[in-house]
């Protein structure tokens, strides 16, 4: 609906609202209201004059409408009798028709279009909430159902459970088991490795010590024989050589 | 240049002197003689190769120790050629080289023996001899001794060693069982 209409609308209430009082005050005015009534005595009294103050007013009032048709009222009505008069009420009415009759012709498609979409929204949101509140009851049978079954699933969902458990405690078993074996087998390289190390160290400490001891013994042990025989035993290679002509 | 390159290029050039006048070993004696000198003084030899002094200065100090040796013309002229070409720092490379190639031309060889105790004249007469049928060339043998080599005898000719030692054999033997 667009705002245009629905300012038209509003339109039309609030005169019909302004209006109401026209048609409703003055019977009632007519009819006995002693309070009313009483006040109006005491403003009369209190201010002495004024429109519907004087004698013809309240003349007027408990007569009903005094002025339909005449516009010579007011204060300076030519009339002297009708310088305490209302506007003409039959003029008003008229008027009030026309300005009826022209908010009719505008404002009463777009008041029924609005109205007419106002309910059709309402039945949808009626018919939405229906179909929520089935969907929630069917849901809560799906749920109270799940629920009256709770404890086979749970029964099941504990069985499938231990038996994952035991199957990757079987899978845990094995991969520790393989890396011990792993393990186990590079520690047993290693402790080769480490002791063939050490036996290398040990045996050439051990050659080392033997050549180093052989070394200190011949100096000390080696005599001057000892040296002549050496050197002409190398002395006979060398005249051996020297005899086969053989390359150095 | 090489040092190497440039003392073969002198020795051989005075080599060649020295055969055109029959007097290549004296000339080698008197080179030997300027280069020992040299070797033993670090303060002449350094006035003679630094180029701070004057190059006239230093021909003139060369010129008073070839007096004070007794050199010939021909090694005094040869010295005062190495001053002009500033070549007096390569004297000892030329001097080794030229003894080599005197040798050579000579028909000679060094030999170095090296024994933990002094050589018995007889053995080191026969190793002469073994040598010199070996080589084809007469041996200058030259006799070391070194108490390190425990025992037995090592010789180097040239660049060949017949090694003969107990230090070499235990070393060998030292070899051999770690590589087992």
């Amino acid at each position: 609906m667009s705002l245009r209409r629905l300012l038209g609308a509003f339109a039309v209430a609030a005169t019909l609202l302004v209006a109401a009082p026209l048609f409703v005050a003055t019977p009632l005015f007519a009819q006995e209201n002693p309070v009313a009534h009483e006040q109006k005595e005491g403003s009369k009294s209190a201010e002495g004059g004024g429109y519907g103050a004087g004698p013809d007013v309240n003349e007027g009032e408990a007569q009903g409408i005094v002025n339909w048709w005449s516009w010579d009222y007011g204060p300076n009505a030519k009339d002297p009798t009708h310088k305490n008069l209302p506007p003409p009420f039959g003029f008003a009415l008229i008027n009030f028709g026309i300005f009826l009759a022209i908010m009719s012709r505008l404002a009463w498609k777009p008041l029924k279009q609005f109205i007419r979409e106002r309910h059709d929204s309402i039945a949808k949101n009626l018919h939405e909430a229906a179909r929520l509140r089935s969907e929630a009851e069917a849901a809560l049978g799906t749920y109270q159902t799940k629920i009256l079954g709770l404890d086979a699933e749970i029964d099941t969902l504990l069985v499938q459970i231990r038996k994952e458990a035991e199957t990757e405690k079987a899978r845990i078993i094995a991969a520790a088991e393989a890396d011990a074996a792993r393990l186990r087998l590079e520690a047993e390289r290693q402790i080769a490795a480490e002791i063939e190390r050490a036996r290398r160290e040990l045996r050439r400490g051990v050659i080392e010590a033997a050549v180093g001891a052989a070394d200190e013994t011949l100096k000390k042990n080696i005599a001057a024989d000892d040296q002549r025989k050496m050197a002409e035993r190398y002395v006979g290679d060398v005249e051996a050589r020297a005899k086969t002509g053989r390359p150095s | 240049m090489a040092v190497g390159s440039i003392a073969r290029r002198y020795a051989k050039a005075l080599l060649e002197i020295g055969v055109q006048q029959q007097t290549y070993d004296a000339l080698g004696k008197e080179l030997e003689r300027l280069a020992d000198t040299l070797r033993q003084s670090p303060e002449l030899r350094t006035a003679l190769e630094n180029p701070v002094f004057p190059i006239e200065k230093r021909k003139l100090i060369l010129d008073d120790l070839a007096r004070r040796l007794a050199l010939s013309k021909t090694v005094r002229n040869f010295v005062m050629l190495l001053a002009d070409k500033g070549r007096i720092s390569a004297l000892p490379d030329i001097a080794r080289v030229h003894r080599t190639l005197i040798d050579e031309h000579a028909g000679r060889v060094r030999a170095v023996v090296t024994s933990a105790r002094p050589l018995d004249p007889m053995l080191e007469s026969r190793l002469k001899t073994a040598l010199e049928k070996q080589s084809g060339k007469t041996v200058l043998l030259e006799k070391r001794e070194d108490p390190t080599i425990v025992g037995g005898l090592v010789t180097q000719v040239g660049d060949t060693v017949y090694d003969g030692s107990v230090r070499t054999q235990l070393q060998q033997m030292r070899e051999q069982l770690l590589s087992e």
